[in-house]
């Protein structure tokens, strides 16, 4: 079935000079789409040229239209020579194929920016604006003013081949106002092609030909790509691919493989409810009756309540879901008043204290609990994935990083495997098999490790690889996991297990707060309450818990660090302990995943960027023996790594890791291992030992010795102090290692268990036999982020109390390479990463409080005796927690201690969910104080310094120009509307290096002109922001004597249009 | 180690208001740093040279590839390549276009072309500001000359238009562009004492009074002087003849004010002050003269008073009933002579006060 695109060169501008004799240009535009090509008339001696052409029509088949980019090409007319190029603009259709969106429902306090933009934005299939004109020999040349329209006719045919309409986001979230019905599973594919730059007409065509044959493959096929997975989540039943990710595997002689990854899924947008109270009064307005009813239309209509999410206090947020909750202040947005109006519907219903309000989680939801506890009902967890279509699902791999609370049940580690190929040129284009093979043998195993580990999927799965020459090093990784898996969406609400239902939840309140208080007050408390209601539930579930993996489990906070497997059946020897919380379950000593923190899960003190950097010298040898080489290295390297990675893991004090990357490059002469994570303190994980330092009898200097124990002591002890994880420490040392303070009766007679000298010693000791040892401690002591600098690698920092992210303040990308002698010792290495992370505190410095979310490295080693490091990471700007009351605001936390507190929990805290960083929880009154919420404070927009005694900064009101964002969140702002998403592949060569600044400036203007252009496309969607932004390929060759240089760049993510609060 | 690539890329261009004025002021990228280090940035901050080194560099490179678009203002909002928020492309643009008044006093009179550009070491030398600076600021005033310099409405409307420069440094500017309009003689020897701000205060004047008068019309334009006003100044003469009168009426005025051997040297010397400023007025019309204006008022005027060491004060004195008592007199009943009359001595009573450094 056939599209129509039409197309209208309007104007050029700031042309550059081609005919040097009269200092001006006649340029053209030639405008192609497939095999048809449309040309403008000359223009003459203008740089500004008016074309204002004619509607140039073409009808394409929709899969072309998913393939092919439109290509705008401006040329310079000459009577005499050949024409010249004068660059090109290279459109992605795909955005332009997405089903238009309904027009926005405008909310009260956006209203002003939505009217201003939805004029310009009618449907979504228009794209218009002034595009800079790239040229590979000279970066971008003028700009060109188009229009580009799409007319699409739907294609139900069962055996079509195009896949318009499935929409892709690079957000590994679920995207901000959407819900996502049923999680269909993993999606992949794969497509290989010859590189123009090895083919034989390379010898004889211009570099720019051939860079530009390049980048139109590169587009070609990433249309391709993206058009098959379309297809295949369409097989699935998805409607929407997320957590996509696409890669560009540059094999040199064998060819180009492009690969991608992602998540079917189907999304359904969460209306903008027209039943908000766009004012205070409204709410009181309303009676009982009247919201009852609202509720269920709400609930009926599979709409969901965004704002029940995100509760660290709600035992089972069934109600999981949709959007992610935007750790800014938009989250706050409307919801909280709907909140409310559930929560007294449900008092109307039963009769219940104050405070069990908290039921204001649906009715569904409920009978999820009861579901979950009496294994008959069934489980209600949207977003769904049902066993059924698990089990039918050739590889249990979602590739989102972020889940709805209640998602995820239990974590059971990261799991990877990697293999080493030798790449042989593809014979055969159609039938990409052996890459096809070699990426199902890595999936296997990757399925079979979660499996190992009594884990239904791996949730945040990626890959990866490594080349160098024609070996190749195929990564796979992801975080094994037990979820929920749902039978069905909608339940009946269970009126008789509500009453219960409610008592458990107001229990596992409590018991989290035991846990954390510790004093006896509560515990007397909780005890009779517990042995009322919940004794049945608990008792099944502790028979339940080891035998039979997928049940719900009441305690939410702890019970996702729960070992999801059965402790005699691992193969491999791991440390239980008992859960701190909740005494019942098992946890491992540490914890590492690939995710996101997820939201509800109870952690202590603050988070921290962890790094761990392992480089290994290999042989220089081609072909077979190469690859044997890497291979054999490959187990030492990730030992080392993971050795590392624990080691600094325990000197920072702290227990899990999340948003683990690992990532292998292969050198001619090196093998190098980089491992980033953000550490965190998970409080239901024991606290880690102190690491140990010991020497063999040849290891005389004892006193260096007790030096190194100090050194790492103090470092230990200040590291606590740095990220506040002292409170619990020193209740351990009050009680000599063990975890006090029993509270329940079950659990106490294990307590013995949790006795850390008798368990895990031996992983903490360190030896010291040379100096190189000690060298290697002195690696695990990183240097702190300066005063007013919160590093991590993850979306959110976790456990920011005091503070909350703002705004946008700046997206960073950073690229160093230098040469690196060969023969020296890691330590050497670590301080180029130190000294790259170091200039970004520099440059920012003006900008603290920041956050530094996000961060992405990425290391090649381009030449022998090259590394090259490159950092894409995201400031963020921190400000004042949005509520007054600091008694409210503790209470997000964790380690809130306050007995009081607890006492003083009236019902809106109850209801309103705290969200464990992030979420200003709402006042008592909650009507008025939404709206003032809404309005911004009386502060400039601009950033400007406030004197006051911490500097800090305020939510945005507005934006200027485009924000892009590796984050899949904007701070301050709601994401209105998804455009579609970006890929792009870009060259630049350069025959002047020398003349252009050097290698900087050749890398620094190139990114700069990438940005620009991926601006520039973003605004003729009509967005306003880039998230989920990514620079995953940044390959640069330079051959000095030539002065030569060539740079290639892959970036791209998702258009969105972002609102922000408008002044009332 | 020698890194061969290094950069730091954001979103929205940082600029770093040290590093750019550095840069404006000429300083190479080493100097910067050390400017930087000697500033004590690193004990601020507790970074390495290494570190501010990198910086800077990374700068320097984002300012290079500006500096085409900052000589088209405007287009600076417009291009794509770089997202710079309102705010710092104000200060981009500022910093920019500031000059010295020093650098720009060397400048006055000369002939804008590429010969004088070569010169320009020697006014570095002389005004101890870097070479670089100085050509940027020669780049600027040449391009904000030919910009300007045949556009119709007011000099200083236009260079704000066409160069988002904030009022005071347009004006100042426009005054650049008013003497080189005019063509005034300033490079003069016995001119060399005036500072640039003299002649800005001067050209300020003269344009505010001795321009045709900014009636509405598309043609009004005050690089130009009103040629009728300047042939009208000729009917002064006039009072040469009635130079008695005159004199009486301002010894009588001044006496109470001047010390007596200051009164008798005004006495003594009256006729030659009158004659030169009247004599001045009459001879403006011509082309050759009114070049010649600051030259003349410094022969002609201040140079006697500064031999006879009058005070400031005694000029100023001096002045304002030399012009007022010309307005007590007959000769100057009918309207449009004493309103030439006004127009000229607003003018020529700052002018002197201004340059009569004493």
């Amino acid at each position: 079935m056939p599209g129509k695109v039409k197309v209208k060169i309007l104007a050029g501008r700031n042309l550059p000079v081609m005919d040097r004799s009269s200092d001006t240009t006649d340029a053209y535009v030639e405008v192609k789409l497939g095999n048809t090509t449309y040309k403008t008339d000359v223009c003459r001696k203008s740089l500004n040229p008016q074309w204002n052409s004619e509607w140039y029509r073409y009808e394409v088949d929709d899969s072309e239209l998913q393939d092919e980019p439109l290509q705008i090409r401006l040329m310079d007319h000459d009577t005499y020579s050949a024409n010249d190029a004068i660059g090109k603009v290279y459109l992605d259709l795909n955005p332009l194929l997405l089903p238009a969106s309904p027009a926005p429902v405008k909310s009260s306090w956006n209203s002003e920016n939505t009217t201003t933009t939805s004029t310009s934005l009618k449907g979504g299939s228009v794209m218009s604006g002034w595009i800079p004109v790239f040229d590979t020999m000279h970066g971008i040349r003028g700009e060109v003013n188009i229009i580009v329209k799409v007319e699409l006719f739907s294609d139900f045919n069962k055996f079509r081949q195009s896949s318009c309409g499935v929409q892709f986001f690079c957000s590994p979230v679920i995207p901000q106002g959407y819900h996502a019905q049923v999680v269909h599973g993993f999606v992949e594919e794969l497509v290989v092609n010859d590189d123009p730059e090895y083919q034989w007409i390379d010898k004889i065509r211009t570099p720019r030909a051939s860079n530009e044959a390049r980048q139109t493959l590169f587009f070609k096929l990433s249309g391709e790509v993206q058009r098959k997975i379309g297809l295949k989540a369409l097989d699935l039943g998805g409607n929407a691919v997320i957590g996509y990710n696409q890669c560009f595997d540059l094999e040199g002689e064998s060819g180009i493989v492009v690969r991608g990854i992602g998540t079917a899924v189907t999304l359904t947008k969460i209306q903008e409810i027209s039943v908000q109270p766009p004012l205070p009064f409204d709410i009181t307005a309303i009676d009982d009756r009247q919201q009852q009813q609202q509720q269920q239309q709400l609930f009926s209509g599979g709409e969901e309540e965004r704002q029940l999410t995100g509760s660290p206090q709600q035992a089972r947020p069934v109600s999981s879901t949709s959007s992610k909750i935007s750790p800014s202040p938009a989250k706050l947005s409307n919801l909280p008043a709907i909140h409310r109006r559930s929560s007294d519907s449900d008092l109307s219903i039963t009769p219940k204290g104050s405070y069990m309000k908290r039921n204001s989680l649906t009715g569904s939801d409920r009978s999820s609990v009861m579901g979950g506890h009496l294994r008959q009902g069934p489980a209600v967890v949207r977003p769904s994935m049902n066993q059924e279509s698990l089990d039918m699902m050739e590889y249990p791999f979602l590739t989102m990083s972020k889940y709805p609370p209640g998602f995820i049940m239990h974590l059971g580690g990261t799991v990877s495997s990697r293999s080493v190929k030798l790449l042989e040129r593809i014979t055969n284009l159609e039938e990409p098999e052996t890459r096809d093979a070699w990426w199902t043998e890595i999936r296997m195993e990757v399925r079979s490790h979660a499996r190992a580990l009594g884990c239904n999927v791996v949730l945040g799965y990626s890959e990866n690889t490594s080349i160098c020459d024609d070996v190749c090093v195929l990564s796979a990784s992801g975080t094994a996991a037990v979820i929920n898996l749902q039978f069905s969406t909608n339940v009946e609400q269970d009126t008789s297990g509500q009453h219960l239902v409610s008592r458990v939840h107001m229990h596992n309140k409590e018991l989290m707060t035991t846990s954390l208080d510790r004093t006896d007050f509560e515990r007397e408390k909780t005890t009779p309450q517990k042995g009322d209601f919940t004794l049945p539930f608990m008792q099944g579930s502790k028979v339940r818990h080891l035998s039979d993996g997928y049940e719900l489990d009441p305690v939410s906070t702890c019970s996702v660090c729960h070992i999801p497997y059965s402790e005699c059946s691992v193969p491999f020897r791991v440390t239980m302990l008992k859960c701190a919380i909740c005494r019942r379950g098992k946890v491992p000593d540490v914890l590492f995943t690939t995710i996101e923190l997820p939201e509800g899960v109870s952690t202590t003190g603050k988070g921290c960027f962890l790094q761990a950097y392992v480089c290994r010298p290999k042989r220089d040898c081609r072909g077979e023996l190469n690859a044997k080489e890497i291979s054999d290295g490959l187990p030492f390297l990730e030992y080392e790594l993971h050795r590392l990675l624990i080691n600094k893991l325990k000197v920072k004090g702290m227990n899990s890791i999340f948003g683990l990357k690992v990532q292998v490059s292969i050198g001619e002469k090196m093998l190098v291992g980089l491992a980033t994570g953000t550490a965190v303190y998970l409080t239901p994980l024991p606290m880690p030992p102190v690491p140990k330092v010991s020497a063999d009898n040849t290891w005389a200097d004892d006193k260096k010795l007790t030096e190194i124990q100090k050194l790492l002591q103090d470092t230990v002890k200040k590291n606590r102090e740095v990220y506040q994880l002292k409170p619990l420490i020193e209740l351990e040392f009050q009680s000599n290692g063990r975890i006090p303070a029993s509270d329940t009766e079950e659990s106490d007679d294990e307590l013995p268990d949790l006795d850390l000298a008798t368990g895990n010693k031996d992983t903490c000791v360190l030896e010291v036999d040379d100096a190189e040892d000690v060298d290697v401690i002195s690696l695990l002591i990183d240097p702190h982020p300066p005063e007013g600098f919160y590093v991590v690698n993850t979306e959110t920092v976790p456990g920011l109390d005091d503070q909350e992210i703002v705004k946008n303040l700046q997206m960073f990308t950073q690229v160093w390479r230098a040469k690196i002698p060969t023969g020296q010792p890691t330590s050497v290495f670590s301080k180029h990463f130190h000294r790259l992370l170091q200039s970004v505190y520099f440059k920012l410095r003006r900008m603290v409080p920041c956050a530094l979310c996000d961060l992405q490295f990425g290391v090649e080693l381009p030449e022998p005796d090259e590394l090259q490091i490159s950092v894409l990471g995201m400031a963020l700007g921190l400000g004042e927690p949005e509520r007054p009351s600091s008694k409210l605001k503790k209470k997000t936390v964790v380690s809130s201690t306050s007995k009081e507190a607890i006492k003083k929990a009236d019902e809106c805290e109850l209801i309103f969910n705290l969200d464990e960083d992030h979420v200003a929880p709402e006042n008592p009154a909650a009507a008025p104080l939404q709206v003032q919420l809404g309005c911004p404070r009386p502060h400039s927009p601009l950033r400007i310094k406030i004197p006051q005694s911490k500097p800090h900064h305020t939510p945005p009101r507005e934006r200027y120009g485009v924000d892009m964002t590796p984050l899949s969140y904007v701070p301050g702002g709601k994401i209105e509307r998804y455009l579609g998403n970006l890929n792009f592949f870009f060259i630049r060569e350069s025959t002047c290096i020398r003349e252009g600044g050097g290698l900087s400036g050749f890398v620094h203007s190139f990114v700069t002109e990438v940005l620009a252009i991926v601006r520039a496309h973003v605004t003729a969607l009509g967005g306003n922001a880039m998230v989920a932004y990514f620079m995953s390929e940044c390959v640069l060759y330079h051959n000095p004597h030539k002065n030569q240089g060539q740079c290639l760049i892959n970036v791209g993510g998702d258009v969105v249009y972002v609102s922000y609060y408008s002044e009332d | 180690m020698f890194a061969d690539v290094d950069v730091f890329i954001s979103n929205y261009t940082l600029v770093d208001p040290e590093v750019y004025q550095l840069w404006v002021d000429g300083c190479s990228s080493s100097e910067a740093v050390t400017a930087l280090n000697q500033r004590g940035v690193i004990q601020q901050t507790g970074a390495t040279l290494e570190l501010v080194a990198s910086d800077v560099l990374d700068h320097y490179r984002t300012y290079s590839l500006l500096e085409r678009l900052l000589h088209n203002p405007p287009k600076l909002a417009e291009q794509l390549a770089f997202q710079i928020e309102p705010q710092t492309r104000r200060l981009l643009i500022e910093k920019y276009y500031e000059f010295d008044g020093a650098v720009i006093r060397e400048l006055l009179g000369k002939k804008l072309s590429s010969r004088h550009r070569k010169d320009l070491d020697e006014v570095s030398e002389k005004t101890c500001v870097l070479l670089k600076s100085c050509r940027r600021q020669f780049d600027n005033v040449k391009r904000v000359f030919k910009v300007v310099e045949d556009m119709q409405g007011s000099v200083v409307q236009n260079i704000k238009t066409n160069f988002l420069l904030p009022e005071e440094l347009a004006r100042r500017y426009g005054a650049v562009v008013f003497i080189a309009c005019i063509k005034f003689e300033t490079s003069k020897k016995k001119l060399q004492y005036l500072t640039f701000p003299d002649f800005y205060h001067c050209a300020q004047s003269i344009m505010a009074s001795w321009t045709y008068v900014d009636n509405g019309s598309p043609e009004y334009d005050d690089t130009e002087l009103d040629r009728e006003f300047l042939l009208d100044l000729r009917e002064l003469r006039i009072l040469l003849d009635k130079e008695k009168e005159h004199k009486h009426l301002v010894c009588q005025k001044l006496k109470p004010q001047l010390l007596e051997r200051s009164y008798q040297e005004l006495d003594s010397n009256f006729r030659s002050y009158t004659r030169a400023l009247v004599g001045l007025a009459c001879n403006l019309h011509r082309s050759r003269e009114l070049r010649s204006l600051f030259l003349e008022l410094v022969e002609r005027c201040l140079e006697p008073w500064r031999q006879v060491s009058w005070s400031h004060t005694d000029l100023r004195n001096f002045l304002s009933s030399y012009y007022q008592c010309a307005l007590e007199m007959d000769v100057l009943r009918e309207a449009d002579l004493k309103n030439s009359w006004e127009r000229y001595m607003t003018v020529i009573t700052s002018c002197l006060l201004r340059m009569y450094h004493a």
